[in-house]
């Protein structure tokens, strides 16, 4: 029983070349990963290595290229409108930035209650439990009737939280929920989801690009790069014994390949007649990369017991 | 090893023009930065850090004026200086290194042209003149392929390089002063310890005065020398570097400092967060007293009545009328 990706991929049509050939840039790149009931899964990269695309596609806001969504053993392909229904109550989003998220035309009682009465849910009770809400994210009631411009970040960062509760859900899925905040608000949020967290039970994605928080709240990590896996390890592990270059590189244990360095000419042949599938992802910047890391990509491999990396050389 | 004072900044005072009254966003800020030395300047939204830096340069919006302080230069009042003046000395004595280098650069003109441009300007040299000294400085900060750099329009290049060719445009003219806005805050965590590390090396190596502006108080902590903490739009503390990290008095420092992760932290365990909001920068100037106040535990009766003065120990100063004592 949990929310899973199973060999995901996920590219992105850029157009065609003549002769009609489709070009993709790929997003997400056979990941597998599960988000297990009570448990954190921290997702960590640089911008462009999938995370986002990772938290949509899990949403259900994109359907996958290649493999496939599980809600509870399932496949999300296979919903029908009553399951897709029931998914929407059981997963919500926390996106990065709220001013942008949230709809400023509206009051944050409608934001809030909005799930609730797409639920079915009449007015009386949807204010009752609106003012409910306001309580569990620690947010005065008297801001019921304000407009998102009215409120400061991080107060609209807790709105959004509230309005994700509305439902009950028992997965939260949160795309970078703090790096939008200020800095002496975002201790006060990061605590808000803990705490919800263990009362509730929840199930977190978190995003982040903040290895300490992502340490912090996280029971199991997974660090992408170029839209795959690299490692994949319980929090400790991960953060006591990293083994992937880039993990490494991460977390400042060692220095990334200048972007533009000068190189042995077998490694530039072996570069230069190698495509991007056959090639680890990592290969432009890794300061451990040799021929056969363009020949060959590695795969993920189990190195202690549910720590892998995908690397040759780990 | 740090100098003599290159640029000293006493009691400015800044305000916007919004919903036709004038609103205080900075107030009576004053400090000195010293060749030789980076200072940093550490607030949130709305605590008046980048604005302290446009009124310096004198490029602050259209709605906004110095009300009153002084910006001294090498004993000049930058604040009284013609507009040609002032343009003469920036780019030429003062660099200043704007948010985001993605926007900052023109995206119709090669990374190469604009980081020659200074000279083109200031030194009257000629395109073909000022190429050279432009490669030059590129390499100097860490750029190997300077010719393809060159070459390359804006949107060719990742942020960390733009990042390195916007630090060498500020260099090329070899100012004195070099003022920087967030300048690793839009760039991944690898790249920000490369960029910090250029920053100190150039500092270092051009016996420059830095001013770096951030909202990241862990960050600049690994490069300055020492740091002027604003909020709402007031010093709240100013101090080396040292001071403020591990025997801070002001309890917005000290609430920043405990509210920041370490990893000495228990897993999952709560973190020490700071009550409240930062203040609306337009409510701010409206209350006297500490803008602090009501997120404050230490609030006395006081802080209601006038902002407190600077005080503390020769070097270190704060604005608090019951500061945090000595952990």
């Amino acid at each position: 029983m949990s929310l899973a990706a199973v060999d995901v991929s996920k590219r992105f049509f850029l157009g065609r070349r003549w002769p009609l050939q489709a070009e993709y840039t790929i997003g997400v790149d056979g990941v597998t990963c599960e988000v297990a009931p009570g448990q954190t899964l921290g997702v960590v990269g640089e911008s462009g290595s999938g995370k986002s695309t990772l938290a949509r596609l899990m949403l259900g806001l994109l359907a996958p290229s290649d493999g496939r969504i599980e809600f509870e053993g399932k496949p999300l392909s296979g919903f029908g409108s009553g399951a897709w229904r029931s998914f929407r109550r059981s997963v919500q989003p926390i996106f990065q930035d709220p001013r942008s998220s949230l709809n400023w035309r509206h009051s944050i009682e409608r934001i809030i209650t909005e799930p609730l009465q797409n639920f079915g849910q009449d007015r009386s009770e949807r204010s009752k439990r609106a003012v409910e809400l306001l309580e569990q994210v620690r947010l005065p009631t008297h801001i019921l009737k304000r407009q998102t411009s009215d409120v400061s970040g991080g107060q609209l960062q807790r709105v959004a939280i509230a309005r994700a509760l509305a439902l009950d859900p028992r997965y939260l899925i949160c795309d970078e929920p703090l790096s939008a905040l200020d800095v002496s608000v975002q201790a006060g949020v990061l605590n808000l989801l803990l705490d919800l967290q263990a009362s509730r039970k929840l199930a977190m994605m978190f995003i982040s690009h903040d290895l300490e928080v992502v340490r912090h709240v996280s029971d199991r990590v997974i660090v992408m790069y170029g839209g795959a896996v690299m490692e994949d390890a319980p929090s400790g592990d991960f953060y006591r014994t990293p083994r992937h270059p880039y993990t490494q590189v991460l977390l400042g244990r060692a220095s990334p390949l200048a972007e533009d360095a000068s190189e042995p000419p077998a490694i530039a042949a072996a570069e230069a007649s190698s495509s991007r599938e056959t090639r680890c992802p990592f290969t432009d910047r890794c300061p451990l990369r040799q021929e056969r890391c363009f020949r060959e990509r590695p795969v993920l491999r189990e190195l202690a017991p549910g720590h892998r990396a995908a690397c040759h050389f780990a | 090893m740090i100098g003599t004072t290159v640029c000293a900044v006493d009691g400015l005072t800044v305000a916007y023009h919004s919903g036709g009254e004038w609103l205080k966003a900075v107030r009576e800020v004053s400090f000195e930065v010293c060749s030789g030395e980076i200072l940093a300047i550490v607030g949130e939204t709305g605590s008046g850090k980048s604005t302290t830096a446009t009124a310096m340069i004198r490029m602050l919006p259209r709605n906004g004026r110095v009300v009153s302080g002084r910006v001294s230069f090498d004993g000049r009042d930058l604040l009284a200086l013609s507009t040609g003046e002032m343009r003469r000395l920036r780019g030429q004595d003062i660099a200043y290194v704007p948010q985001q280098p993605m926007s900052a650069f023109n995206p119709t003109m090669t990374v190469g042209r604009q980081v020659a441009e200074p000279l083109v300007i200031h030194r009257g040299m000629s395109q073909r003149e000022a190429a050279p000294l432009a490669a030059k400085r590129l390499r100097e900060m860490g750029i190997h392929e300077v010719e393809r750099v060159m070459r390359a329009y804006p949107h060719e290049l990742s942020g960390g390089m733009l990042q390195r060719a916007m630090i060498a445009t500020a260099m090329i003219c070899q100012p004195r002063l070099l003022i920087l806005d967030e300048p690793t805050s839009a760039l991944d965590v690898t790249i920000q310890r490369q960029i910090l590390s250029l920053i100190k090396e150039v500092q270092v190596g051009y016996h420059l005065a830095v001013v770096l502006i951030s909202h990241d108080l862990t960050v600049v902590s690994q490069v300055a020398d020492r740091i002027l903490v604003l909020y709402g739009g007031r010093a709240a503390e100013i101090g080396p570097t040292l001071d403020i990290t591990t025997r801070s008095r002001h309890p917005y420092t000290r609430g920043l400092l405990r509210s920041t992760l370490t990893g000495t932290l228990e897993h999952k365990a709560k973190l020490t967060s700071l009550a409240g909001y930062p203040p609306n920068p337009l409510e701010v100037d409206r209350e006297p007293g500490c803008p602090f106040r009501p997120r404050c535990h230490r609030e006395i009766a006081e802080c209601a009545v006038a902002f407190p003065p600077l005080e503390g120990e020769p070097g270190h100063l704060w604005a608090c009328y019951d500061p945090e004592p000595i952990s």
